[in-house]
């Protein structure tokens, strides 16, 4: 196993990148536990080649490491320059859930990602945050006007995770979107249901069996 | 009149494979090595199903699949993933902000009977 390993170390610098990315794909098989395969994946989030960072993130969020370590690695991501590593990057923190409040920030600043699928995954991903991400609740009523029907459906249902009642501009910006003829039946119906969840936990705080 | 199906794939070895496979199988098919070629076949071929690889260059099958889903003429188009990296089943899977699922995923290394029941079950 140790020259396994020890071959892999070497293929994942090798000058052929499907070479490279075949290795960030397999050393974690062979090496999860290992601090040099958690090193050399590390390494890897920067290689040159997008699907090689990709895939070395992927292997990374198998090891299962401390949150913290994995929101610092991940976080940079979010500004990577393929599209499919910043949308990947915000889907792994969003299995975080509210473990991952540290990122809040960089999330809210990918909000406005030229991307629609990454602008609806970071959406999405603030919503598993929870009350957490509670700094994001305007730049995500901005995505309520979004041009792609996905991320105004996407920040409709992160707002109704993460606001309460106490915030009257979410209220008011989610009644708008339910009032809105021009916006599609999919994003009224997410908005209608953002408003019942965050009337339904005010009621559980303020009146809790 | 036989069904069509579009194979994405940046490696030629498996798309030269998939088209040998579906063709004896009695498929009509198609070729295309990245998302940008993809989507200008599925508008000159009119595919019944696409078979879609996701590490590609250009616009990867993550670009591809999420603007075919978005588009009001191809999205009712079914798309089967094929894909190594397994990390990607959780990631399709996962229901998020309205984005669609796609119709099936096959992991490679593939078994042809698993990918052929999958693509016969698509274009019925």
């Amino acid at each position: 196993m140790k020259k396994a390993i020890a071959q892999l170390i070497r293929d994942i610098k090798d000058e052929d990148c499907h070479i490279r990315f075949a290795a960030a794909r397999t050393l974690i098989d062979v090496g999860a536990g290992n601090p040099v395969v958690r090193d050399a994946l590390i390494d890897a989030l920067k290689d040159s080649i997008w699907f090689v960072r990709l895939a070395a993130l992927q292997s990374l969020l198998d090891i299962r490491l401390e949150s913290d370590i994995i929101i610092d690695k991940i976080v940079p991501m979010l500004k990577d320059e393929h599209e499919d590593v910043r949308e990947y990057a915000a889907f792994a923190i969003s299995d975080m859930g509210q473990k991952a409040v540290q990122a809040v920030t960089a999330l809210t600043a990918a909000l406005s990602d030229s991307v629609w699928y990454v602008r609806a995954t970071v959406a999405w991903a603030l919503g598993e945050i929870g009350a957490g991400a509670r700094d994001a609740c305007n730049p995500l009523i901005t995505c309520l006007t979004d041009s792609e029907i996905e991320v105004r459906i996407s920040a409709a249902r992160a707002l109704g995770t993460i606001s309460s009642t106490d915030n009257k501009d979410v209220i008011i910006a989610l009644e708008k979107v339910v009032r809105d003829n021009s916006q599609l039946p999919e994003a009224k119906e997410k908005a209608r249901e953002a408003l019942a969840r965050i009337r339904s936990s005010d009621v559980q705080r303020n009146f809790p069996l | 009149m036989a069904k069509k199906v579009l194979i994405v794939d940046d490696e030629e070895d498996v798309r030269t494979y998939l088209n040998s496979l579906l063709s004896n199988n009695g498929y009509e098919t198609e070729m295309a090595e990245d998302g940008e070629d993809a989507f200008r076949k599925v508008k000159e071929f009119g595919p019944n199903v696409v078979i879609l690889d996701i590490i590609m260059p250009n616009q990867s099958g993550v670009g591809f699949y999420r603007n075919l889903k978005k588009s009001e003429i191809y999205s009712d188009i079914p798309v089967i993933i094929l894909s190594g990296v397994t990390a990607y089943k959780d990631f399709f899977a996962r229901e998020r902000g309205g984005l669609p699922k796609p119709q099936e995923f096959v992991e490679k290394p593939f078994s042809t009977e698993d990918l052929l029941s999958k693509v016969e079950a698509c274009v019925k």
